[in-house]
This record gives structure tokens, sequence and C-alpha cells, in this order.
């Protein structure tokens, strides 16, 4: 045993709480940590989940595209959202922290994730037979409008202005898919701010995704001849 | 194959240290090279360590201690996601 007062008191004090911490033991442990053997986190489910998450498909597939360290992370916590989210405390105090870090452009980055509208789109892109450059092409334009092409509702926000905002987006942008999406108490309110806005806007149909948490409304680009006109005409 | 410590080699056992007592997480860290005051782990010259990715002081209560050289940052999701984009799957879980 140690000399040190300060091992002696660390030792005292593991023994009265548990036998296993002794000082000879956080040695020996600070050897297997030096051998790669071991890491020390107070949370072992955080890690668990995280190294979890970086195993699917949906993580190696946006890996595999996308090199921006930035992106990887805001997308790793967006599955990390989406893992957590039936404790509110613990989705609230990751929100915070990544507006924090990211702002609000990074916060909805992972709420694109955490939706599952990344998981979605992708599937529409192995079915258009894109190549693997195109795919590529279209994840990153993708990631680099977000802010243009979804809206998050969160409880609260004022329908009229969220529609409003919307019908200016599509407006402005005419992009091919635009998505509304939210979570548990505002899944009604996702459905009625989607009708507002498709009275507003012509050459766009509905595709609502709905679960037991979370509803999706995709408002897709219908490209005939006959829309294109009347947009035409419009402005 | 079979480590020493009974786990398989080249795997990393994540270990809690939720229950680990105070003293021996002062302990800990001061076997790593580091300090502290009973809350926040510290730098040898007694400025408080940040976590490399928020920013904020550390503290024992949150502390991920993690290999790839001796990272101890926060263990929010944030800061992990952050670790693990940095240095790849240094951790690869025996459990």
């Amino acid at each position: 045993m140690s000399s040190n007062p300060a091992v002696e008191g660390a030792v005292k004090a593991a023994t009265e709480v548990t036998i296993k911490w002794t000082a000879e033991k956080i040695k020996e442990y600070v050897v297997k940590f030096r051998h790669r053997d071991v890491a020390f986190v107070e949370d072992v489910a955080t890690i668990q989940l995280a190294l979890k998450q970086r195993k699917t498909s949906e993580y190696k597939i946006f890996k595999d595209n996308i090199e921006d360290g930035r992106l990887r992370i805001l997308f790793q916590l967006g599955l990390t959202l989406r893992g957590i989210e039936k404790d509110t405390e613990k989705c609230k105090n990751l929100r915070n922290t990544i507006v924090k870090k990211y702002g609000t452009q990074g916060l909805h980055i992972s709420q694109f994730v955490q939706n599952g509208i990344f998981a979605k789109l992708l599937a529409t892109y192995l079915e258009k037979g894109l190549t693997p450059e195109q795919m590529k092409a279209e994840i990153w334009n993708l990631f680099q409008h977000v802010d243009q092409t979804n809206s998050f509702v969160q409880a609260g926000d004022d329908e009229q202005k969220v529609a409003d905002a919307i019908v200016t987006r599509i407006q402005s942008h005419s992009p091919k898919t635009y998505s509304i999406s939210g979570l548990k108490s505002v899944k009604e309110n996702v459905r009625r701010i989607a009708k507002m806005v498709l009275r507003r806007i012509d050459g766009y149909s509905p595709e609502a995704y709905d679960t037991d948490i979370r509803v999706i409304v995709f408002l897709n680009r219908i490209d005939d001849e006959t829309v294109k006109k009347k947009r035409f005409k419009r402005h | 194959m079979v480590a020493r410590d009974g786990g398989v080699k080249g795997l990393t056992e994540i270990l809690s240290i939720r229950d680990m007592p105070l003293d021996c997480k002062i302990l800990l860290v001061q076997e790593l090279g580091y300090r502290s005051d009973g809350v926040f782990v510290l730098e040898k010259n007694g400025d408080r360590l940040l976590d490399r990715y928020t920013k904020e002081p550390v503290q024992l209560a949150n502390m991920a201690i993690l290999p790839g050289s001796t990272v101890i940052i926060d263990d929010n999701p944030l800061s992990i996601a952050s670790f693990l984009e940095e240095y790849g799957d240094v951790i690869k879980p025996s459990c």
C-alpha cells in the first residue's frame, strides 16, 4: 500500500463505500487504460448508444458520402435525439447543447435526421437509380439546404406564421420536396399546417408518414407540363 | 483471444465510474497527470480543464476518460460524438 496520504484517503473512502476501488485497483486500471483496454465513463448508456449508431447502415451511408466532420457529428446527434426521444428532459438538454455549439441551423440538421427524413429521401434516391456520384451530390445538396426545405413544428408555434413561411420558401425555391414534421403533441398541428400550405400553392402533392411518435408530411413537386405552365403564369 | 482481464483482446472495456467514490476519482485523474479541487478536473497548472468540444469545465461527476491521448471530456452526447468523429472507432465495446 502506498504511503501517499491522498492515496490512503482514497483507499479509506473506497473501502467504506465499496471494496472494489482501492489505490492498487486504480493503478491497475490506469495501466489497462494506457494499453487502451479500458475507458472510464460516468454514463455507459451514452457511449454505447453512440457506438451502436455508428454501426447503423443509415450512418454508414451518410459517412461514406459526406466527409464534413461537422455534418457527421450533427448527423450522429440526430440519431441520438431519435434514440432518447422518449426522455423529454434528456432531449431538451441535448437540443440546447446543439444550439449552443452549432446554432439553430445545426439543430435543424439533427432534427432532419432524428425525424427520419434523410432515411425516407434516401429510399427515393435509390429508386431513381442514381449513380454513386449523383447520390453524393444529392445528399450534399440536401444537407446544405435543410433550412430551405424543411420545417420542424414545435409546441406553441403560430400555425399561420409557419404556413406563411413555408409558402414563401416554396414559391421562392420550388424545391423538389418540402417536409413538415413534428413529434407527439404537435402531430395534428403539422397536418393542419400542411393543409393550409396546400390550399395556397400549385403543383405539389402531399405524402404523409405517421407513427405513434411523429408525423412527416412531404410536399412533392409534380413535374408535369400543365403545372409548370400554371406556375409560370402565376409569376 | 482472451486478455488478462478476461475481456477479448483488442476490445476496450467501458467502465462505469458513476459509483466510484470521489476520493478515488481524484486519485484516478492524478494518476493520469491531472488534478482536482474536488468538483472540477484541473490542468497541471491549476486551471480548470475545459471540454475540448463544448469548452465547458469538466466536472468529476460528468467526466469521460477516453483512450487516444488521455482525453478527459464531459460525457454529454455531443462531446462523445465529437470524440468519436475526431479519433475514429478507438473504442470497441466488449460489453
